[in-house]
């Protein structure tokens, strides 16, 4: 049995190492030299094959550690694939494709779930009274920008969608800064929590992969950023309801309530003083979300959807592997995969421990 | 219990029309032409005059001519309805230019005279090299910026009537540059109308792929993963309910720690890993004649007319595999759960109770302890449902079992989308009955939430 402090250690060495080979991809496999210093001293790259380098006429499906002799090339560690293709270096390239849709989806999910779950907790412990001026101007604001947003994202131009995004929360705020001065109205409580409660119940009743795989069909065009979306759009609400039930635990404290007595703001006591108290839970929570979008993206590539063909990923590698009978290809980037998720989960468990004591 | 049920029940209807006009609307975004895949079915060939009059026919048959839903929030240059355009190509340029913000009168005028200009065009028997590009890019240009950039030109623009380029400056000059919204109202006549009336009919549109009625294709692959999926959770709560009893009972010894790790790292393993290892090793020989102790994957046949029942037990041997894989992913979090819960509970007076009264550990555990933690079990295994169908959809595709998750799979690569919307309707109803059971499960087993919802 290995210790507790090593195993952690060892997990968090094997993610470190997976973030090295994916930053240095292109240092470590790459048919073209690092440093040349003359044509004839040149500094070669560990692994001398680019994960796109075709070798049909002698490499095709070669197991790994056999020797063939292939003019001045170097051995395949890890064999070849079909079109003899090192997977030694496509795998190297494929950490690049899982890490970033790991880390990237990770960002949009943590920031858009944990404001709203906070939120709704806030709503639910103390209440989210509007009144109608404020209802009515930011329902106004929200279809018309929706509207906006719609017609503009069919033209693609970035620029104009992030401006009109800003645009909108800024006079949401402004009506609702607007609304809190008109002080004879009366405020109406609006249920936020209620309606996040069905939505997360929706959502985590309904088997997650049949949605990711058709959603990522719909897309017309395969790219990660697609798959990335598609990811972060679904996973937000497992962050959502954690979120909520940590802020609605930290917003019974005293200290809260103190701090509401000294008319601190909603948003103030949300970003100063509960989301320093949650963090430590939700950073569990991230590793095991890094884990879980990358065992999405490599079942989606797996099974053939959502990334563009020409991307080596390990996912595509093993599904080749298992049609083409190659144990190679299925067993190095499965073990890949695996340890990365093993690692994550190893540190999450760590950390919840850790937080426990 | 019986207000308890129809809160349930009145909760299910706005979450299913909601789901269904979700699906509808995500239908409309997908990429393909259903008037197209009917024609191919039908084996009628393009660039035909007859193709034309049967797209037409098709068309409006079924209700493509109508606008999408009761009613529409659109631009105010946007007309009320452009799918009633019924040719094809016309109606994508009519799109496309919309979105670069020119009216839709300077858009009508320029389609008539696009259309007189190609008649004339083509009916020149000579062709000279520039006169075809012309017609070419008049066919199929779709940016208004390329289209002014060939007028500007000379012996390109000699060659157009002059209402083609009178109808592409004025397009160019009565380019919008501000928008606001409008709301048009479209009555009952509408798509969104036909198609949930055709639901509540039980027609969910025919399959383009084999031209049969989508309904039962769906509602057979159903029962294989409803079997598969129901067979596999009961064998995995059969496994984790002792482990994870014992392992609480025993917390922190050996057996304890190599349980927990011992499950974490099936947890890690992908499902697909897990199954395209077991097939390469498993059910060839290739590995030595030992190995070989499953059989080949994928050798289905179903004949017509025969029960699924039947024929689940016909391919018995072929199920060992695809379960034993789903198996492997639901144990941990469940014995987890037990193991936690039973750790909470074994603390409680009534453990002490029962072992001052001399009875067994073994005895407290599935007389005592074990019901107190099968209440927490329930809601859980209604959330592992999903989760463990969301596993059939891989071990499916991979094992070519035909249920859900391969019927989907093989849909979405032959862009047949009748049957997609149908699986994730089918999927939504039946996620909604397995969280409504479990919830009425909850309340029947702990009487306290009983009582309580009948307060409420």
């Amino acid at each position: 049995m290995i210790n507790r402090i090593k195993s952690y250690h060892l997990a968090f060495g094997v993610i470190l190492f997976y973030l090295f080979l994916a930053i240095f991809a292109p240092i470590i496999a790459n048919d073209k030299p690092v440093l040349c210093m003359t044509t004839e001293t040149c500094l070669q790259p560990l692994i001398p094959y680019s994960p796109s380098t075709i070798h049909i006429e002698k490499c095709t499906s070669i197991s790994p550690m056999t020797t063939v002799i292939d003019g001045t090339k170097h051995k395949h560690w890890l064999g070849t694939d079909r079109l003899g293709r090192d997977v030694a270096s496509g795998m190297i390239h494929g950490s690049r494709i899982s890490l970033m849709v790991g880390f990237i989806s990770i960002i949009f999910i943590f920031i858009f779930g944990v404001s709203l779950g906070m939120l709704s907790a806030y709503n639910r412990q103390f209440g989210f009274g509007l009144n109608l001026f404020q209802i009515i101007s930011i329902l106004l604001t929200l279809v018309i920008g929706l509207f906006y947003l719609i017609f503009e994202f069919s033209n693609n131009t970035w620029f104009s969608i992030i401006g009109i995004v800003v645009f909108i929360g800024f006079l949401i705020a402004l009506m609702y800064y607007l609304g809190n001065q008109m002080n004879g109205l009366k405020k109406y409580a609006i249920s936020l929590d209620l309606i996040l409660m069905k939505v997360i119940e929706a959502r985590k009743s309904f088997p997650g992969m049949f949605l990711f795989l058709a959603l990522t069909g719909i897309f017309a065009l395969p790219s990660i950023w697609n798959v990335i979306f598609v990811i972060s759009l679904l996973g937000w609400t497992e962050f959502a309801r954690h979120a909520r039930v940590e802020t609605m635990s930290v917003l019974e404290t005293n200290y809260i309530t103190s701090a509401r007595i000294l008319g601190l703001s909603g948003f103030r006591i949300l970003f100063k003083h509960v989301l320093p108290n949650i963090l430590p839970t939700l950073w569990v929570l991230a590793c095991f979300g890094v884990a879980g979008s990358i065992l999405i993206e490599s079942t989606l590539s797996y099974l053939g959807i959502g990334l563009p063909t020409e991307t080596v990923t390990w996912g595509k590698m093993m599904a080749e592997g298992r049609n083409m009978q190659s144990w190679w290809m299925v067993v190095f980037p499965g073990l890949a995969i695996f340890s990365i998720i093993f690692s994550l989960n190893i540190l999450a468990n760590h950390l919840q421990k850790n937080m426990v004591e | 219990m019986l207000i308890f049920l129809l809160k349930r029940i009145f909760l299910f209807v706005p979450t299913l029309l909601l789901i269904v006009i979700l699906a509808f609307f995500l239908s409309k975004m997908t990429p393909a032409d259903p008037v197209e895949t009917m024609l191919q079915m039908q084996g009628v060939t393009q660039d035909n005059n007859r193709s034309k009059q049967e797209y037409a026919r098709i068309y409006q048959l079924l209700h493509l001519d109508k606008p999408d839903f009761y009613f529409s929030v659109i631009p105010d240059f946007y007309p009320d309805n452009v799918s009633q355009i019924i040719h094809q190509d016309n109606r994508h340029l009519a799109k496309s230019l919309l979105k670069q913000r020119i009216p839709y009168r300077s858009i009508l005028q320029y389609l008539n005279a696009k259309d007189a200009f190609l008649t004339t065009a083509m009916a020149d028997t000579i062709l000279s090299k520039t006169l075809s590009t012309v017609i070419h890019k008049v066919q199929f240009e779709n940016n208004v910026d390329q289209l002014v950039q060939m007028t500007k030109i000379r012996d390109t623009s000699d060659l157009l009537d002059e209402s083609l380029v009178n109808a592409i400056v004025n397009m160019e000059q009565s380019r919008k540059s501000i928008y606001y919204p409008t709301f048009r109202w479209h009555g009952l006549d509408n798509q969104f109308h036909y198609w949930i009336k055709n639901l509540l009919k039980g027609d969910f549109g025919i399959s383009s792929k084999d031209s049969r009625q989508v309904l039962p294709k769906v509602s057979i692959a159903m029962t294989w993963t409803l079997l598969l999926t129901i067979l596999s959770l009961v064998f995995s709560i059969l496994i984790s309910v002792p482990f994870g009893l014992w392992s609480g009972m025993k917390e922190g010894s050996f057996f304890d720690k190599a349980n927990r790790t011992l499950w974490l790292i099936f947890y890690a393993i992908p499902v697909f890993w897990l199954a395209s290892m077991l097939i390469i090793y498993f059910t060839s020989d290739r590995f030595g004649s030992w190995m070989h102790i499953f059989p080949t994957p994928g050798l289905w046949y179903v004949p017509d007319g025969q029960s699924v029942l039947k024929s689940f037990f016909s391919f018995s041997n072929q199920l060992i595999l695809p379960i034993l894989v789903l198996i492997a992913n639901d144990i941990a979090p469940l014995s987890t759960l037990i193991r936690n819960n039973v750790i909470e509970q074994k603390s409680k007076p009534y453990v002490l109770m029962a072992i001052a009264k001399g009875l067994s550990i073994r005895q407290i555990l599935y007389k005592h302890i074990l019901p107190n933690v099968m209440l927490p079990l329930i809601t859980v295994v209604g959330g592992r449902f999903a989760a463990s169908m969301s596993g059939a959809l891989i071990v499916e595709v991979i094992f070519n079992i035909p249920g859900m998750g391969r019927l989907m799979f093989d849909s979405i690569y032959a862009a047949d989308w009748n049957v997609v919307f149908a699986i994730l309707m089918v999927l939504a109803v039946i996620a909604m009955l397995v969280l409504t059971i479990s919830d009425i499960l909850y309340a029947w087993a702990d009487p306290r939430i009983r009582t309580k919802s009948i307060q409420l």
